[in-house]
């Protein structure tokens, strides 16, 4: 697989604070990296750094086969840059902000019109090509921010919170349109807050935090960090005559949560012991209505991780 | 030629700016206007001079100066900052993306004044120099290149439209007000009178009375060398200044 990417031990300080500590990783030809980190993170840095506006202190970093410190005009060229805030005109027509911005990478004539068109087709904004922005939703403008970044067909988008206080639709819309990307072969470094859209469309996943790595990996792989335990839960008719004591003497229990009428048990899963649960709770006299077990997510994942939670 | 599309496409955004466009077109015309009116009421019309005449050179003069305000908003006005924003991640130079601010409003203000200077004189009668009126349009061109490298060095300096508007009114009031543009503040005393010898306006106000009234060129141009020098000046302090990122 080619590499797109390759970032080694980048560095990047403001005054004396360490934004970005000496981290390494690399960018597949074709996938989509989630970048995932609480405020605060580095992932901003290194996204800046990634898209040539912000030079590091140290560290090398190879852009599609070009050294970041050399060929800062090359790689611009072939990437394609989705900022947090909404980088457009407001008041000319959604084509002209995207024909003007495509037009910046040397594209004229029929081949402009077409990719202008094509953009603006992906992101679903065709139809509104006439019309000037200040009169868009915040959904529209930020599918016109990304139509303005793949206009002239990059070969790498870095998008950095690209749906950030968004309606569901537009949500929907634009990750749609990130899939469609992804499968004419683009490769996306995409950052965000929202977990579930870093599930949803991520081949790989980096979290970092306090400037570094601290996890990277696909979902699955991230989720195997943190999965040696099972949470357990048992709805029951009454929990007045439990105590979590009887609970921590079985082999293997970790952790006894005893809420309104839930019972939460977090079990090591080389401890299979559930039936000594079971047995415990019906012998205070309690029903189970229902029970179940939750597996770990990627924000059980990162809370273990960082002990944040990504929106903190 | 990227940086000749950004140009035009700024030019463009000064000229969809309805406010901006009266600043540098209207107002000239309306502030001659009135202090023509209001003084010839006041104090009577007669003379070689009329106070249109008075009143024609200085407020272009005036207006051609505060062109820095228009070349800050061009540069980092809220609705445009945004977009602007993007050109940086894009395949240009650092050069071109605060160049391109400053030579769109500097073609406005070229266009502008040249026209209005040619309605002042040959529609509603004005001095500005008579058969020399093409050197009184090349001192306020310059006079305009100077206001626009000012503005955008501010913009530069402070990176955002606010702060820099806000600090430019101290060195643009001190030059217009100690270069004579609204009365001859040389009268209040020797100091004074030695304080309007640091502003450029008062030269520039100087250099176009002696062309438009005694046919003098003795300090035409050593006041075009000056403000060519400090334009360059301002634009060096902008490449050195201006960092992409800060912007962003």
């Amino acid at each position: 697989m080619n590499t797109v990417v390759t970032v080694k031990n980048l560095e990047k300080s403001y005054n004396t604070k360490k934004a970005v500590d000496k981290i390494n990783f690399i960018v597949n030809a074709g996938e989509i990296l989630g970048l995932l980190g609480p405020n605060g993170a580095g992932k901003s840095t290194t996204i800046n750094i990634l898209s040539t506006i912000l030079s590091p202190d140290n560290g090398e970093i190879t852009i599609l086969g070009h050294d970041l410190k050399k060929d800062i005009n090359l790689i611009k060229q072939e990437i394609g840059i989705v900022p947090q805030d909404i980088a457009i005109y407001e008041e000319i027509s959604t084509e002209k902000n995207v024909r003007f911005f495509a037009s910046l990478y040397n594209l004229k004539g029929d081949q402009l019109n077409n990719q202008v068109k094509e953009a603006l087709e992906l992101v679903g904004l065709y139809d509104k090509r006439y019309d000037k922005p200040k009169t868009f939703s915040g959904g529209m403008k930020r599918r016109l921010n990304i139509a303005c970044a793949i206009a002239h067909k990059p070969k790498l988008i870095i998008m950095d919170e690209p749906t950030v206080g968004i309606d569901p639709q537009s949500r929907n819309h634009i990750l749609e349109s990130i899939k469609i990307l992804k499968k004419s072969g683009i490769t996306i470094i995409y950052s965000t807050h929202y977990m579930e859209e870093v599930e949803e469309i991520s081949d790989r996943i980096i979290i970092m935090n306090e400037g570094k790595i601290i996890a990277e990996g696909t979902k699955e792989e991230l989720k195997q960090k943190v999965n040696d335990e099972t949470t357990y839960y048992f709805n029951l008719d009454n929990l007045n005559n439990l105590n979590d004591k009887q609970f921590y003497k079985i082999d293997g229990v970790t952790k006894v949560k005893i809420l309104k009428n839930t019972l939460e048990i977090t079990m090591e899963n080389s401890k299979d012991n559930i039936n000594e649960i079971i047995s415990v709770i019906t012998s205070n006299n309690c029903r189970i209505e229902n029970m179940g077990s939750k597996k770990a997510s990627l924000e059980t994942v990162f809370l273990e991780l960082t002990g944040r939670n990504l929106r903190d | 030629m990227k940086f000749i599309k950004i140009v035009t496409f700024d030019f463009m955004n000064i000229v969809r700016n309805p406010m901006l466009l009266i600043v540098n077109t209207l107002f000239p015309l309306i502030l001659i206007g009135v202090m023509g009116f209001v003084m010839s009421s006041v104090f009577g019309g007669e003379g070689s001079m009329s106070f249109y005449d008075y009143y024609g050179i200085k407020m272009i003069i005036f207006t051609a100066l505060l062109i820095a305000m228009t070349a800050s908003n061009t540069f980092m006005e809220e609705k445009v900052k945004a977009g602007n924003t993007r050109i940086i991640y894009a395949p240009v130079s650092k050069t071109s993306i605060y160049l391109s601010k400053l030579i769109s409003t500097y073609i406005l203000g070229t266009i502008s004044y040249s026209i209005l200077i040619f309605i002042l004189q040959y529609l509603f009668h004005l001095n500005f120099g008579g058969r020399n009126i093409l050197y009184i349009i090349l001192l306020i061109n310059i006079l305009c290149l100077f206001g626009c490298s000012l503005g955008t060095l501010f913009c530069c300096f402070f990176k955002c439209e606010e702060g820099a508007n806000s600090t430019m009114q101290i060195p643009l009031f001190f030059f217009l007000f100690f270069g004579g543009v609204i009365f001859g503040v040389h009268r209040l005393g020797k100091f004074v009178a030695a304080l309007t010898n640091l502003s450029p306006i008062k030269w520039v106000n100087e250099c176009a009375i002696r062309i438009m009234y005694d046919n003098d060129f003795s300090i035409y141009r050593p006041v075009l060398a000056f403000l060519l020098i400090a334009s360059i000046i301002c634009i060096i302090a902008c490449q050195i200044i201006f960092k992409p990122e800060e912007y962003v």
